[in-house]
């Protein structure tokens, strides 16, 4: 299998993550911040080094703050509920994932919140003045996603951040497609929150995510629950990461992700954008050549506003007609609307979707010529 | 040879001490709060050995509050 369907989920991972997952369950297999014997506090530190890895190539400076949550999706539920008040809205872009528009839809038909949506222009500085205009005098907190899932259109978080700073309130990140792609500080870029997938960009296992608190704002909790520490109390604790983190906490996922860190870190983040953003531009250019197919952005001109990611359709074709003919030789792709209606509206594919195109640092030129010949051979035969 | 117990929010401040105070040279264990209070329940203890330094000082500093600080031999 030729696999490019590395924005839903990185493979093959790194042999030290698999290694980690496996120690993990042999080696750390009691609860952490539980008992007091002495796996469970090598468990503890186990989770705690994993932490420390995260907020240091994130420059975050406070591994406390580092919550790890099952998903991406799940870090963002968390910061939305957590800000959300009856009466407040949010401002969104409108390339965001259903991971942001389906809790903010939510908050709206239950009658807390409304939200709206402000374009992600070509420019930055029409950008950012659509999301000036979109604010109201009730908005509690920006979400923007670092880049579109679908089209890969970066937005400029930086000047997001200082704009909801500017505003009093906080700006919420979704790192989805970003983390591991391209360099993030938390200390520089002044993002609130962010939210991550540690099974992307960061080469760990699925059923791991990260939320990283930048900021003093203290969120309601999502989940309630044990948490090891004040138990004689029925309100949940203040103290962070602990009060986000009820419950049991995936340790070997956390473990494994620690390596997959190491691995990003190890490889460097500008080497690992570079090798993709490669990879996707020869892409592009392959495609351009071809008949029958269309192309919604152009890598040529400006890469450094996407990252490493294209969508491309197949005149005649619905995406998934492609997708799967596709897969048919060995090829795996995604199809369909990616869980990101809102940005599938803005750039017209919604009734078609689009055939997604995402490659890792494991990604070789062999990939990319197969690939490439192969969806010649449907582009022609249509 | 005296000791110092002192009291922590949760496992990851205690594992945060730990860190904080391996940098100036102190072996920190971490036990569970013996004889926690009836109206807390489970938690952490940091037990340090004896030492000039001001402990509790050098872990406010690093965001680390001390919830209850007792001295033993």
């Amino acid at each position: 299998m030729i696999y490019f369907d590395n924005a839903a989920t990185t493979y093959p991972k790194p042999h030290a993550v698999v290694q980690a997952l496996q120690k993990a369950a042999v080696r750390y297999g009691a609860n952490p911040g539980r008992a007091g014997h002495t796996m469970a506090y090598k468990t503890a530190e186990r989770v705690y080094a994993a932490r420390t890895a995260v907020s240091d190539f994130f420059s975050l400076g406070s591994p406390e703050n580092v919550v790890f949550t099952k998903n991406c999706t799940e870090a963002l539920n968390t910061v939305i509920f957590g800000l959300a008040r009856r009466g407040g809205h949010f401002v969104c872009s409108d390339l965001e994932h259903n991971a942001v528009a389906r809790p903010l839809e939510a908050l709206r038909q239950k009658g807390i919140c409304t939200w709206s949506t402000a374009h992600i222009a070509e420019e930055d500085a029409q950008t950012l003045l659509n999301f000036e205009k979109a604010l109201r005098k009730n908005t509690v907190a920006i979400v923007c996603t670092g880049a579109s899932n679908v089209f890969g259109k970066r937005t400029p978080l930086k000047a997001l951040a200082q704009l909801a700073h500017k505003n009093g309130i906080p700006l919420i990140a979704d790192a989805a497609q970003t983390a591991g792609i391209l360099p993030i500080s938390m200390q520089e870029s002044g993002i609130d929150f962010l939210c991550a997938p540690g099974h992307k960009g960061l080469y760990g296992v699925m059923g791991t995510g990260i939320l990283l608190c930048n900021c003093a704002h203290t969120l309601t909790p999502l989940t309630y629950g044990g948490t090891g520490t004040l138990s004689a109390l029925l309100e949940q604790p203040e103290a962070y990461p602990e009060r986000l983190e009820s419950g049991t906490l995936n340790v070997p996922g956390i473990s494994a992700l620690e390596k997959g860190v190491a691995f990003v870190k190890t490889t460097g983040v500008s080497r690992i954008f570079a090798h993709e953003m490669h990879s996707v531009q020869k892409i592009e250019e392959g495609l351009r050549q071809m008949p029958n197919v269309l192309l919604y952005t152009d890598l040529s001109e400006s890469s450094q506003g996407y990252v490493p990611l294209l969508s491309f359709n197949i005149r005649g074709l619905h995406s998934e007609e492609t997708a799967a003919k596709l897969s048919e030789v060995g090829i795996a792709v995604r199809a369909g609307l990616h869980c990101a209606p809102l940005a599938h509206e803005t750039y017209g594919t919604k009734e078609l979707g689009t055939v997604r195109i995402c490659p890792s640092v494991f990604t070789t030129e062999k990939d990319v010529n197969s690939l490439l010949n192969s969806v010649f051979k449907i582009a022609k035969a249509v | 040879m005296k000791k110092m117990r002192i009291k922590v929010g949760s496992v990851t401040y205690a594992m945060k001490a730990k860190d904080v105070l391996r940098q100036y040279g102190l072996r920190v264990q971490i036990i569970k709060t013996a004889k926690p209070m009836k109206n807390e329940g489970c938690g952490y203890s940091l037990v340090v050995p004896a030492t000039d330094l001001n402990v509790t000082d050098i872990l406010r500093r690093a965001g680390v509050e001390a919830l209850e600080v007792k001295w033993e031999t």
